[in-house]
């Protein structure tokens, strides 16, 4: 696999993923959460994400929070149940970290997971990977 | 469906790999992202630099013959009498009572012969209207939308490159235009508040000066960074800003209509404005989007017709209509914006939004 991927079809192999193209990053019982590369892609240029307050409680699969691009807004869903532990606090003035490091500086909370059961409904790499590779060909 | 329709440089524009959408019937390129890195990339290179737009599905006529000036007087907001040939004008075409056809611009060669520019969208509409009123003036209408290639070069360097292509541009002021060679028409004019140029060519020629633009430094700009453009300059967009349903006064296209003229729609044009256009701006850059509501007061009186992040200031930006007697006739200067269910203040801010060097602020509210 070497060589320049396809535009927002990066997929890193050491995080767990959802449908809804968040992905989860998990150290300790915390995760990291954002949103994937396919779809800061997606969403083109990104000038604003609202995100919950440090203390909230999220439900797996529940809105925490939304992305607006120049072109459209799309809301967040909590990939696993648990409490904000800390947001990034650069994404408020420099929103476009999450179109140029999606699994990095443009990370978006951090979580105390619930419920460890919950990751296994989370998507491998290689899953997640088909799943976009099929909706680029549609 | 129809098929769509593509413009001369389409395949210049998957070479590229733009995103694409369609707009107006035409297959057109939104953003080239892969090459420059997005749309908000593509605005500032506007603003810094110069970048090159593909607009060839605008629509163009020619209007020719011993009475072209007396119809366009007729069916403009504008007289054209006393226009300086090789001068262009923007100005209006409204319906009998007085709502808006389309906003365009008209570009004297003599008094027997103009150029004129219209939307994209309104084409036939347009085509029909001029048409319906040519009945007593000895004028030829042609239509040479199909073959009409529209390259905008905009941005400070613009003059730069396009004197290096074209000698005698950088001659030409602000709102003139002259023939480098039949059926080229060069223009000082644009849609993005930088100084520029406008150029119409035959479509067979269309790839050569596109190439050449792009060897020598412009940025292609899709369609998405032409909206921020314009809007952060506060120029109206036709079907947004502007349509059927607004008289002149309504809109922000107002200074189009000359108070001393008379022409089709002109006594319907001056009854008193049932809508205020106003601009507003937010405090985050969270965009404002066409449709969000405005509130004053609890009460809702008013709508966005455009809205975005601007990416000069990285505030939400918007234009927008209040109904002038919910407001008492006059604009006011706070507002609650509702997006999606949800609240958040929104002030007048007087245009434009960003002053370029070619648009300066005003000071107050227009």
């Amino acid at each position: 696999m070497a060589g320049k991927k396809e535009p927002g079809m990066h997929v890193p192999e050491h995080l767990l993923y959802t449908k809804n193209h968040e992905w989860a990053r998990i150290e300790d019982g915390t995760a990291y959460i954002g949103i994937t590369d396919y779809a800061q892609h997606a969403l083109g240029d990104i000038t604003y994400v609202e995100l919950p307050e440090e203390g909230q409680s999220f439900k797996m699969g529940k809105v925490f929070g939304s992305v607006d691009s120049l072109k459209t807004v799309a809301e967040l869903y909590a990939p696993l149940a648990g409490e904000v532990l800390e947001v990034n606090a650069k994404l408020p003035t420099t929103a476009e970290l999450v179109n140029e490091d999606p699994y990095g500086e443009g990370w978006m909370i951090k979580i105390e997971i619930d419920d460890e059961k919950e990751l296994e409904q989370l998507l491998p790499a290689a899953e997640y990977l088909k799943l976009i590779s099929k909706a680029a060909k549609n | 469906m129809t098929e769509l329709l593509k413009t001369p440089l389409h395949s210049e524009h998957i070479a590229l790999k733009a995103r694409m959408a369609p707009f107006a019937g035409y297959d057109m390129p939104i953003s080239y992202d892969q090459v420059t890195g997005g749309m908000a990339k593509e605005h500032l290179a506007v603003r810094q630099g110069v970048g090159m737009f593909d607009v060839s599905h605008m629509g163009e006529f020619w209007i020719t013959g011993p009475d072209a000036t007396q119809f366009l007087n007729h069916v403009c907001t504008r007289p054209f009498d006393k226009t300086p040939n090789n001068k262009a004008q923007y100005c209006l075409l409204l319906n009998d009572s007085g709502t808006i056809v389309d906003d365009i611009i008209v570009y004297k060669l003599d008094s027997h012969l103009y150029w004129m520019v219209v939307n994209a969208a309104n084409v036939s509409k347009d085509w029909a209207h001029l048409q319906s009123h040519r009945a007593n003036f000895n004028v030829t209408l042609t239509d040479v939308s199909a073959e009409t290639a529209l390259i905008a070069v905009q941005g400070p360097r613009a003059v730069e490159i396009i004197e290096s292509l074209i000698p005698r541009s950088k001659d030409l002021k602000y709102y003139t235009f002259f023939q480098p060679s039949p059926n080229w028409i060069v223009a000082r004019t644009g849609y993005t508040g930088e100084d520029g140029f406008e150029i119409f060519l035959p479509n067979a020629l269309a790839v050569e000066l596109w190439n050449k633009l792009r060897e020598a430094g412009a940025t292609p700009i899709g369609l998405g960074a032409r909206d921020t453009l314009r809007l952060e300059v506060g120029f109206p967009l036709y079907g947004h800003e502007l349509d059927d349903s607004l008289k002149p006064l309504e809109t922000f296209a107002a200074f189009a209509m000359d108070p001393s003229h008379t022409f089709v729609g002109s006594s319907g044009a001056r009854q008193s404005a049932r809508y205020l256009p106003v601009s507003i701006q937010t405090d985050n850059p969270k965009p404002i989007r066409a449709g969000d509501k405005l509130f004053v007061d609890g009460k809702e009186v008013g709508w966005i017709t455009s809205g975005s992040t601007s990416p000069i200031k990285k505030l939400g930006i918007g234009l927008g209509l209040v109904q002038a007697q919910a407001v008492g006739g006059a604009k006011p200067a706070i507002f609650m914006l509702e997006s999606a269910g949800k609240q958040r203040e929104a002030r007048a801010q007087s245009l434009p939004f960003v002053p370029t060097a070619r648009v300066k602020a005003k000071g107050t509210a227009t």
